[in-house]
């Protein structure tokens, strides 16, 4: 794995560090969106997080950047500034966590998938083949947001690239997966939103009341399986209320 | 015990903020003026991240099955007890079978109101380390909503017979003009020179659109250099994040973790306050100012709430046998040990040793 911080241009760019307000930093590693960036955002995050550094109150990722959020009172901008260059000089490929890969069970189209049909529409593929071409790839779960235990994942095969709806759904029910644009996620709990929804999966991601709510973890590796009738689906939906049935996860 | 008659507009329990669970995309929520819930806390003898309640615009009408002593912060809401008008900022006790009731808004949106001993309700538990409720998602506080006729909560026990009053005479007033401090960033740089500058010299008005999620603002919009969209990332209470359409939304308590829309600037924490009490149709202002002000003011603050707890002094935290040779505060400047001030780290020298130790002072 090439590291991008082997390039001498991105140590002269990049960490930009700059405050929002006075108790929190942002930390900018790069302007685009790529796996090699994320990986590192997870990394130098969760080194902050094991610091144990007091005044630090929560470091929270999303793609190319993190922020620390901290207590001016205990910690100082300057002092925080220094530590996270101090960590980004460091970071290498060794230290780039674990990676986690989650088979999630999902059934496409019917009422499940109501837009799997304008889906094929705009992009001229076959509701098998858009089936197929969601379920052949890897997912890097680039960062949780949006709403709890939602999953920003990429990158969505570029065949299947189509904008969002016009008007966004007033609610989405909860375990919909959709796609808009170069994206692809999962609506864990009931929102509006206006991705398209082409299937849903029994599977919950969300529990407010487990000591780890959200399934997934940023920088896990999501792949879709189909699930092949709805009889199989609502068989799989009761043993995962029952607890009999958990999403299988390998450890890359 | 207590009951609830009449829920009142929008009141759920609230403590500080949830901390530790944005990564996995749930809000920090918590009280949008943590600065009135805190003191709300100190004045009857809480430790000030207890859960309250967080009263909007109209109050409930809660009826007490036990003595109790309980405090109202924040905006003036016209509280009274049985009918009877009774002090904001001052804690006061309830007889059995009181009543607390709510007359209406006179001056902000939010009133925090504390029981002596806290919330002890088993229906109200710790989700994810907080009490706090989340409408949006349904958990925190009583059942992931706001309170409602009937509901029953059990409070603290006291003993209404150590009673002793409390009140916070320097408590901050709220006004329908806001001044808000802003450090500028962390996007400032794509936006126009003008749009800055406009930021500062115009009014704005509070949308009726604004909720514990944010507050949208109407007046004046800002122009982007580029597109209006980010690569999505982080963000702040009191962040000011400007969409398409130009229009400022400040970031509260509620906002969504991640966001993809410009910040062209952040409320410093001290006026962090201000926005939990600005109301639709208020005016907002901002002004520019340095980090180095911003925690000036928060340490000012910070002092006000000395007066109602027990901060140790001086000569109690720094019993060392060496000598201090270096006082420096938050931003590494050099500062006099004469008193002024609430926290400070010293270096203090024993022969060749040199320790780093925390002094705080109190007025």
């Amino acid at each position: 794995m090439t590291m991008p911080t082997n390039s001498k241009n991105y140590f002269d760019s990049y960490p930009q560090i700059t405050d929002i307000g006075d108790s929190a930093l942002m930390v900018v590693l790069g302007e685009r969106v790529s796996p090699l960036t994320n990986s590192v955002v997870h990394t130098m995050v969760r080194q902050i997080q094991d610091s144990g550094w007091p005044g630090i109150r929560e470091v929270v990722p999303v793609y190319s950047s993190f922020v620390v959020h901290y207590d001016p009172l205990e910690l100082s901008s300057m002092a925080l500034t220094t530590f996270i260059e101090n960590i980004h000089g460091a970071v290498d490929a060794k230290n780039i966590s674990e990676e986690r890969r989650i088979i999630l069970p999902t059934f496409y189209g019917g009422d499940f998938g109501p837009d799997l049909y304008s889906v094929g529409e705009l992009t001229g593929c076959s509701m098998e083949e858009i089936v197929k071409i969601h379920t052949e790839t890897d997912y890097l779960v680039y960062a949780l947001g949006f709403s709890p235990g939602f999953p920003y994942l990429g990158d969505l095969d570029s065949r299947l690239h189509c904008p969002r709806l016009d008007s966004p759904r007033v609610e989405v029910p909860a375990g919909s997966v959709a796609i808009a644009e170069t994206q692809t996620g999962i609506y864990p709990v009931p929102s509006p939103g206006g991705w398209r929804l082409i299937g849903r999966t029994p599977v919950s991601l969300f529990n407010p009341l487990e000591d780890s709510p959200a399934l997934l973890r940023p920088g896990d590796r999501l792949r879709f399986i189909p699930i092949e009738s709805k009889e199989d689906y609502k068989e799989i939906e009761n043993r995962c209320k029952t607890g009999e049935y958990v999403p299988e996860v390998i450890y890359l | 015990m207590i009951t609830v008659i009449q829920p009142g507009t929008f009141t759920t329990v609230q403590d500080l903020r949830r901390v530790g669970f944005q990564s996995a995309g749930v809000p920090e929520c918590g009280a949008v003026d943590k600065f009135s819930m805190r003191c709300s806390n100190l004045l009857v003898g809480n430790l000030e991240s207890e859960p309250v309640l967080e009263i909007t615009l109209f109050g409930p009408q809660i009826t007490f099955a036990n003595p109790a002593i309980v405090a109202v912060t924040g905006a003036n809401l016209s509280p009274r007890l049985d009918g009877e008008p009774v002090e904001n900022w001052t804690s006061f006790s309830v007889p059995a079978g009181g009543i607390l009731s709510f007359g209406g808004p006179v001056t902000g949106a939010r009133s925090y109101l504390s029981f002596a001993g806290g919330i002890r309700s088993s229906s109200v538990a710790e989700v994810m380390g907080s009490y706090s409720t989340y409408v949006p998602g349904g958990f925190g506080g009583l059942g992931g909503r706001p309170l409602k006729a009937g509901d029953e909560l059990e409070i603290g026990e006291t003993n209404v017979n150590e009673f002793r009053q409390r009140e916070f005479s320097s408590h901050p007033q709220f006004s329908e003009d806001a001044l808000l401090r802003v450090l500028l960033g962390p996007q400032n740089h794509l936006f126009t020179d003008d749009s800055i500058q406009l930021m500062s010299d115009s009014d704005y008005q509070v949308s009726v659109d604004s909720d514990r999620m944010g507050i949208r603002l109407e007046g004046a919009p800002l122009t982007h250099l580029n597109s209006p969209d980010v690569v999505s990332d982080g963000t702040a209470f009191g962040t000011i994040q400007v969409p398409g359409s130009g229009l400022p939304i400040i970031l509260s308590a509620d906002r969504g973790t991640t966001g993809g829309y410009p910040k062209i600037a952040t409320v410093i924490s001290a006026d962090h306050s201000k926005l939990g009490q600005l109301l639709p149709g208020n005016t907002v202002r901002f002004s520019v100012v340095s980090r180095e002000l911003a925690l000036k003011a928060l340490r000012e603050q910070e002092r006000m709430l000395d007066s109602l707890r027990d901060v140790p002094t001086v000569s109690s935290v720094v019993k060392v046998s060496g000598q201090i040779i270096d006082v420096v505060d938050e931003t590494g400047q050099t500062v006099p040990l004469d008193g002024s001030g609430y926290r400070f780290n010293a270096s203090v020298r024993h022969g060749e040793h040199v320790e780093n130790v925390e002094i705080k002072i109190k007025d």
